[in-house]
């Protein structure tokens, strides 16, 4: 990875995490998700009804599709860093 | 017909053997293919050293899912369907059940927490029958009486509530659904086939849960439609699985999926049918998903108790049309009992509803105590019960707080305020997730040394409200101790 892509994904995590915060009304501030904890299980505890708020999230405002046979979900939403990181590598707008 | 024979309904209604009953892509399974791979599974339960008397069938496929439903039919075992997954719901299910055997899909593991609760088999994967009758000759007849299913929901005392599902009433509750769905074009040549004869279901919601059991799995088996085995879930996936699908097409989902499938604005093929149910819907929604789609959006009533009982059309009026056979009777205090038909044992309905005739209701709201999040229904007493519960919990209060923002942003979490010395918010929240589905967990859930109590000793919705209300304007990192 270059330390130019390492930047976009470290710009991107503040404002992904507001959106979280707000679209899922999430206890935490945006400053208080680490961005490198599991979103769901004992992290962030996030469930299958916060993925389909994501989902529309990043659909929105990042133009991104999200789909089940993606292989790569897990990875995707392990934490808000590699959520990130998918949207910078893959967003259209 | 011998007396006997006369109590007994075929497991499709034509008898059929070569009906395709579900959709895997290029694939077509019958009603065969599935009859030769249930007695395989069957098979496999037999074999087992102890006899088994009920399955717990966590299938996600529906063809999985299908195979071990019909599987414990053949066998005379009972399906329990539990609301969630959770390893303590499992564990108190199979400690109530102890000759239950666990099903789970073939293509991957049981996740280890439920593997260590019991007994568990793999479905075997679908595949065709050997041709004419070596291992399927006919459809089998299956006795009305046989209990086929258990299905729980949340009780008022901590404990899930079982309800029991007869083979006569679940065909006639598939059979009256059918019809109220069809009842503007029925086409009487098909009827012996079942009403949803030509037409392809899919759903987004589960198979366990009795909106998914009756609007799928029933209506596929009983009710003559085809079903494709997905599940999808994100809105991508469900206009790429109703794409694979033929004409007509009748989508089985909740306001929650159809709400997120039309706002993500993915290009979908025309749906001619599309049902929605577990919560109302808003008017604009259906306007909207009637308009994108190109078809008719019919909205069913029902709960886990009585199966489903009413169905409209609200892009075509509010009130509800009752099934037939149904009955609702008005009881003081805003109590209503729904008898009759399908309905195994008179219902005391959750919802606040208002007669407009015989056959005709109107639905007001649920009543005070129920709560419905994305379509999950369950009480508060029975979250309540399930909270106090946890070991080191001295008291705690789930309640819908007031304070939510403004826009009405859906699901609504409910919130939660508990004492419990010593407890984090984390290890209360990973208990809960044992034993509730996820869209229950309280979002915030306020750790308090004493419950808010008023000049009687009560603890009251608006003390409750208040510690939310002043927890959110103090300083954020004091609120969760985890």
């Amino acid at each position: 990875m270059t330390e130019s892509h390492d930047n976009t994904i470290d710009a991107l995590i503040p404002e992904v995490a507001a959106e979280l915060v707000e679209a899922l009304n999430l206890d935490e501030t945006p400053e208080e998700i680490d961005p490198d904890e599991p979103l769901f299980g004992d992290g962030l505890g996030l469930d299958s009804i916060d993925v389909l708020e994501i989902a529309l999230v990043v659909s929105r405002r990042y133009g991104l599709n999200l789909r089940s046979d993606d292989d790569r979900n897990e990875q995707i939403f392990a934490s808000l860093r590699d959520l990130c990181r998918f949207i910078a590598e893959n967003r259209t707008k | 017909m011998s007396d006997a024979m006369a109590d007994c309904i075929p497991l499709v209604p034509d008898g059929n053997l070569d009906r395709v009953l579900l959709l895997d892509g290029e694939n077509h399974w019958t009603v065969a293919d599935v009859l030769a791979s249930a007695q395989e599974l069957q098979q496999a339960l037999d074999a087992l050293p102890t006899p088994v008397r009920h399955l717990v069938n966590l299938a996600g496929r529906r063809d999985q899912f299908l195979v071990g439903l019909v599987a414990g039919i053949l066998g005379a075992q009972v399906s329990l369907m539990p609301s969630t997954r959770g390893r303590g719901a499992i564990q108190d299910l199979l400690a109530d059940h102890p000759d239950t055997v666990i099903l789970h899909d073939n293509d991957a593991p049981l996740e280890p927490t439920l593997a260590a609760c019991g007994p568990h088999l793999a479905i075997p994967p679908l595949r065709r029958a050997k041709s004419q009758g070596e291992c399927v000759s006919q459809v089998p007849r299956i006795p009305t009486s046989q209990l086929i299913a258990r299905v729980f929901t949340s009780g008022t005392t901590g404990k899930p509530k079982g309800h029991d599902k007869h083979w006569g009433r679940l065909v006639a509750n598939a059979r009256v659904a059918a019809d109220a769905l069809t009842a503007h074009q029925r086409i009487t040549s098909k009827a012996q086939r079942g009403p949803l004869d030509g037409i392809h279901l899919l759903g987004t919601v589960p198979s366990q849960h009795m909106y998914g059991f009756e609007s799928l799995i029933l209506a596929a088996l009983c009710g003559g439609a085809t079903l494709s085995v997905d599940q999808p879930f994100f809105p991508g996936d469900i206009a790429a699985s109703l794409a694979e699908l033929p004409s007509p097409r009748m989508l089985v989902t909740t306001p929650y999926h159809l709400h997120h499938l039309l706002a993500s604005e993915c290009a979908l093929p025309p749906c001619e049918h599309i049902l929605c149910a577990t919560a109302p819907l808003e008017l604009t929604l259906a306007t909207h998903a009637e308009q994108t789609l190109g078809g008719v959006l019919q909205e069913i009533y029902g709960s886990t108790e009585t199966g489903q009982i009413a169905v409209r059309q609200p892009t075509q009026g509010a009130d509800w049309q009752l099934m037939e056979g149904i009955h609702l009777e008005a009881k003081a205090g805003g109590v209503v009992i729904a008898s009759g038909g399908h309905i195994e044992h008179p219902v005391c309905l959750g919802d606040c509803l208002e007669r407009v005739d015989e056959r005709h209701f109107r639905l007001i709201g649920r009543l005070a105590n129920q709560v419905n999040i994305a379509g999950k229904r369950s009480s508060i007493e029975y979250l309540n019960a399930t909270l106090r519960a946890i070991d080191g919990v001295k008291d705690g209060f789930f309640f819908r707080p007031r304070s939510t923002n403004a826009e009405g942003r859906q699901p609504e979490r409910l919130a939660a305020v508990v004492c419990g010395p010593g407890l984090s918010a984390e290890s209360i929240r990973r208990a809960l997730r044992e034993r509730l589905d996820p869209v229950f967990l309280p979002r915030p859930l306020l750790l308090v040394e004493q419950m808010p109590v008023n000049a009687t000793g009560k603890v009251t919705r608006d003390a409750l409200d208040a510690l939310v209300t002043d927890s959110n304007d103090s300083d954020l990192q004091q609120r969760d101790a985890s």
